[in-house]
């Protein structure tokens, strides 16, 4: 714009100065050359004081906001009903500035979301048990590790009375949702285990209440064993969670079963599902449960690592080791299988151990 | 890339009043991705009363996955139609079992299994 500006003024003068020559050199004008300066002064001054007005303050107007900017101080929203090319910086200028409002505003949100999703990673901590509990008869081992800050997997020892209720529990998917619900049936689990005297009561109870908090795509997975501390005696409940596995020291055999039941949040009453049997435990058995970000952990070709090589590990490091080392060469197995593939799912394993 | 899971629209049949989407492929995560538009806009212009999801060449499934399942199975129901599956594979079958999902949505092994019940 500038230069164009200057082309014209420069051309303008050219031809007006000829002009002026012409009619000197013919004699038509009769102009003496005080007068063709002052013309020029005048015109030079208008020119400049427009250059002035209307480009050079302007653009400084721009750059100086644009000064602001950069210096990441507080500006100001350019307003301009000009159509040119100063209207279209300070359009320009506008816009970007809008952006970076928003990207400011963005970052601080974001900010603040992370310092609550920080809050609530605690809190989830908080949930999980500090250690395992020490009871005559068992030795138990649990780990948890989640896919992401906010993992849907819980597990929990809870005693009441005689008992000692164990569970490990998979909401669907993870994230903030599922680890909000993974809170509230840890809580209710824990209202209801005073209250009740039976796993089964206790998971009838949660359900019923889940219900009506959950939309319908989420549930939660879940196995409960009870073992009562007078009796020495192990008995389970499940809500529709994957096998559980029980291997028998006697013989170096496994076996394997669907916990049964119904996912807590499904359908409004499970009570005709739900039962407790109990589990004939002999000195070095273990009962190890666990959620499906193991089972179908994948490698690098997709392969999942699947129960069979679970059953596996466990038959294999079951007869020489205790259910810490049994955890331990669980997730060593695992994680080899899986290589430098990033996990996908939340990750629990608790391994009981009757001693 | 290819896509882990794709739905193809089968039979609709006007006068048993049903529709067949097949599913081919495997239903996670990604599968899920896939699919969530077509599925969507195809539950969502429904008009038949069931909608049968035709798993035989479904290979995998996972709970996430289900959560879908259960989620368009009660869309449907507050429409007054209702979702059916059919010909699930062994382990499919087992997933579904294990969970208690058959407590809630219709499971078949053949779709006369569903036409004659």
């Amino acid at each position: 714009m500038f230069l164009k500006f200057l082309i014209s003024f420069l051309l303008f003068s050219v031809m007006l100065g000829g002009t002026f020559w012409v009619m000197d050199y013919t004699g038509a004008g009769g102009f003496s050359l005080e007068v063709v300066g002052i013309f020029f002064c005048v015109l030079a001054a208008y020119v400049l004081g427009t250059f002035f007005f209307f480009i050079v303050k302007p653009i400084r107007t721009v750059l100086s906001q644009m000064q602001l900017v950069m210096n990441g101080k507080k500006f100001k929203k350019l307003y301009t009903k000009r159509v040119d090319e100063v209207g279209v910086l300070a359009h320009f200028f506008n816009q970007v500035t809008e952006g970076f409002t928003k990207v400011a505003e963005d970052v601080e949100d974001r900010g603040r979301i992370l310092d609550e999703l920080s809050v609530a990673v605690e809190l989830q901590k908080e949930i999980f048990p500090d250690a395992v509990p020490n009871v005559d008869g068992l030795s138990i081992v649990a780990k948890n590790r989640p896919a992401t800050e906010l993992g849907g997997d819980i597990y929990d020892f809870i005693e009441s009375r005689d008992k000692l209720y164990i569970y490990i529990g998979d909401v669907t998917g993870h994230g903030v949702t599922a680890g909000l619900i993974m809170a509230m049936v840890n809580a209710m689990i824990a209202s209801f285990a005073e209250v009740y005297n039976s796993a089964k009561e206790v998971i009838i109870q949660t359900n019923r209440h889940i219900k009506k908090y959950v939309k319908p795509s989420m549930y939660m997975t879940l196995v409960m064993l009870s073992w009562d501390k007078k009796s020495k005696t192990m008995s389970y409940v499940g809500a529709g969670h994957e096998h559980i596995l029980i291997y028998r020291k006697a013989n170096g055999e496994m076996e394997d079963f669907v916990s049964g039941g119904t996912a807590l949040g499904m359908v409004n009453d499970v009570s005709s599902r739900v039962q407790e049997n109990g589990i004939t435990l002999g000195k070095g058995d273990m009962i190890i449960l666990y959620t499906d970000g193991i089972t179908e952990a994948k490698n690098a070709t997709g392969e999942l690592f699947g129960l069979e090589r679970l059953k596996q590990s466990i038959t294999e490091y079951a007869p020489s080791y205790s259910a810490s080392g049994v955890s331990h060469h669980i997730s060593e197995d695992m994680a080899s299988f899986v290589g430098d593939e990033s996990q996908i799912d939340d990750m629990t394993l608790i391994v009981v151990e009757k001693t | 890339m290819t896509p882990t899971l794709t739905i193809k629209q089968g039979e609709a049949n006007k006068e048993k009043n049903y529709q067949i989407i097949r599913f081919i492929g495997e239903f996670d995560k990604a599968g899920h991705m896939d699919i969530k538009d077509e599925l969507d806009a195809v539950v969502k212009d429904f008009e038949f009363k069931d909608l049968i999801f035709d798993f035989t060449d479904l290979k995998f499934i996972n709970s996430e996955s289900i959560g879908y399942l259960m989620e368009i199975h009660a869309h449907l129901v507050k429409r007054e139609k209702k979702l059916i599956l059919i010909k699930p594979d062994a382990h499919v079958k087992e997933v579904l079992k294990t969970i208690g999902i058959d407590e809630v949505i219709p499971m078949y092994p053949s779709l006369d299994g569903y036409l004659n019940k």
